[in-house]
């Protein structure tokens, strides 16, 4: 993956991204970190395909994502990416299984009894026919891991997949991320917390829209 | 697709109302559009024939109501023979009646007077709105009863039970007086027998001046039934009465266009309720849609999703609407013609089609709009 120059302009004044470059290799673990507003979201979101930026380009997994049409960007997020978010986005009238459906739904065809392998692997195989209102935050969390892996994405992109957790669902969460990057699943991770960096091979760090550092392990 | 219709109760149920209101009226009127014709006509015909057979060649001058429709000469007759055949053609189902007419001049009380030789059930059965006051004539072999005009029987001061004398050619015929009734028109001035009798009477065994028939004008077309008649009975010419004709068509016609733009819209109402409703639904969804469009969904599949959804509210709201529809369509025809409408099966898919077209072409924008939703936006929650 490499990304150069990357900018993102939302007005002329507003850089959420300014001239943005880094590079990695599939199967490792980038952590994005820095302070509210500092663009990591964005860059996040360039990365997965569901934003453009206004200068530089984008490759990963072999495209140059900054040059695709928006239905071709669509389709490399179908086939390419895996999102986990904050706020977990589930559709709150599916249960577990069927939310994590209805990305193979939009893969390809669903697959009920895959979709319930996924969450058993996740621990979640009391909780198939639950509601989204009737799962704990981390159990939320895992059913959306279940949802982003079930189409066997290259990269996997999480959004403060912790933010909304309490230690014990955070640990869970980051042991889940760990096995998966074991795996050799890419791994991005956007966090307010510095200890997440530590898990991963490399991390950078944003402030104002630019990489004030960044780090090898 | 069930469980997110039934998450979003309130929304569905208001997008079926709406629905239910437009295609309800919808159905009413196109029920009372399939049925109006047939029941106008039925009413218009209360005023008598709308085709006519004379004679070829005709020469003398004949006429029926407040109309003249041509002459005819004393020699050219109809075959009476030829008449049943009227009975054979495809369209004998939208007959009312018909009435075979032999005319002569005769004296009656020592005033010359127009003595019509008829069927007269036939003649009454089309003419339902003349005023008869007696029994009339009961059968088609009765030769003693005679019925005369109003303006006659003020002149002879002739009473029902009366016997009355008519004479033809220096021979003097007697009949009872059996009833007299009053059009308004000419036939005030007649004399109506039996025409089997008249007939005898003239010698003119077999053969008639003019057949008068009266068919349902929304379902036939009277010039092309004409053309048929002319074809099938060789002594005869077949005239439509044009001013009953071309009165009842544009009659029926106005009445057809109101009813079409009353049915366009209400229909047009109904789609921008429906149109503000799936919006409202779609803004309220505009996270799912955020979510499908970051996790892959191609125009294609959400659009396929939410027309799903507007199908199913579109039968739905189809089938209950067909209901009400049917409901008003008969209390409006019992207020308006005292009769139950008809339940036609093939308003039902004609109201589907419209129901889901509506909820269709209703949906367009909305979901166009939906698939312009920026998911980096709405997953922020903003």
């Amino acid at each position: 993956m490499e990304l150069k120059n990357i900018s993102k302009l939302y007005t002329e004044k507003v850089r959420a991204l300014d001239n943005v470059s880094l590079t990695f290799d599939k199967g490792e673990w980038l952590t994005i970190l820095g302070p509210s507003g500092s663009g990591k979201s964005t860059l996040l979101n360039i990365i997965g395909g569901l934003d453009k930026p206004n200068e530089g380009y984008a490759f990963v997994d072999g495209f140059n994502i900054t040059q695709l049409s928006q239905s071709d960007l669509t389709k490399f997020r179908r086939e390419h990416v895996g999102f986990v978010f904050q706020q977990f986005h589930l559709v709150p009238y599916l249960t577990a299984t069927e939310n994590v459906m209805l990305a193979q739904y939009f893969h390809s065809i669903a697959d009920e009894e895959e979709a319930a392998t996924a969450l058993k692997n996740l621990g979640l195989g009391h909780r198939l026919n639950h509601l989204p209102s009737q799962l704990s935050s981390g159990e939320l969390q895992r059913v959306c891991i279940a949802r982003a892996l079930i189409n066997e994405p290259k990269v996997l992109l999480a959004d403060e997949p912790t933010g909304n957790l309490d230690h014990q669902n955070e640990c869970t969460v980051l042991d889940i991320f760990k096995q998966l990057n074991q795996k050799g699943l890419t791994i991005i991770i956007v966090t307010h917390n510095p200890e997440i960096a530590n898990l991963g091979n490399f991390a950078i760090r944003l402030e104002h829209g630019k990489v004030v550092a960044d780090s090898q392990r | 697709m069930r469980a997110s219709l039934s998450h979003r109760k309130s929304r569905v149920i208001i997008a079926v109302i709406s629905v239910v209101l437009g295609v309800s009226l919808a159905a009413a009127l196109l029920d009372i559009s399939f049925d109006i014709g047939e029941r106008t006509s039925v009413t218009l015909r209360g005023y008598g024939a709308n085709i006519i057979l004379v004679p070829k060649e005709a020469t003398l001058q004949v006429g029926l109501g407040g109309l003249g429709f041509g002459t005819m000469s004393g020699g050219s007759f109809i075959e009476e023979n030829d008449v049943a055949k009227i009975e054979t053609l495809s369209s004998a189902n939208d007959l009312v009646s018909y009435v075979p007419v032999l005319y002569s001049i005769i004296d009656i009380s020592g005033q010359k007077a127009v003595l019509s030789g008829v069927w007269f059930d036939s003649l009454m059965s089309i003419n339902p709105s003349w005023k008869l006051t007696g029994n009339g004539i009961q059968n088609r072999e009765d030769t003693q009863s005679a019925v005369i005009g109003a303006n006659i029987a003020e002149t002879l001061g002739a009473r029902l039970g009366d016997e009355i004398e008519i004479a033809y050619e220096g021979k003097v015929y007697r009949f009872n007086l059996t009833g007299t009734f009053s059009t308004g028109a000419s036939e005030d001035n007649q004399v109506f027998i039996n025409l089997k009798v008249a007939q005898e009477m003239t010698q003119n065994k077999g053969l008639l001046h003019m057949v008068q028939l009266s068919y349902l004008a929304g379902k036939v077309n009277l010039y092309t039934q004409a053309e048929e008649l002319a074809r099938s009975i060789p002594s005869a010419d077949a005239k439509v009465l044009s001013q009953v004709a071309e009165s009842e068509a544009s009659f029926l016609n106005k009445i057809q266009t109101v009813i079409t733009v009353l049915a366009v819209g209400v229909l047009a109402a109904s789609a921008f309720a429906v149109t503000s409703t799936i919006s409202t639904s779609l803004l309220e969804r505009k996270n799912e849609i955020g979510l499908m469009l970051a996790l892959g969904a191609d125009s294609k599949k959400i659009s396929q999703i939410f027309f799903t959804e507007a199908t199913i509210i579109g039968v739905i709201g189809g089938l209950l609407g067909y209901l009400f529809g049917v409901g008003l369509a008969s209390l409006v025809w019992l207020q308006v013609f005292n009769v139950p409408i008809l339940p036609r099966p093939i308003t039902i898919p004609i109201v589907l089609l419209i129901a889901i077209g509506v909820t269709f072409i209703a949906s367009v924008i909305p979901v166009r709009q939906a698939l312009r939703i920026n998911p980096t936006v709405t997953l922020k929650g903003e």
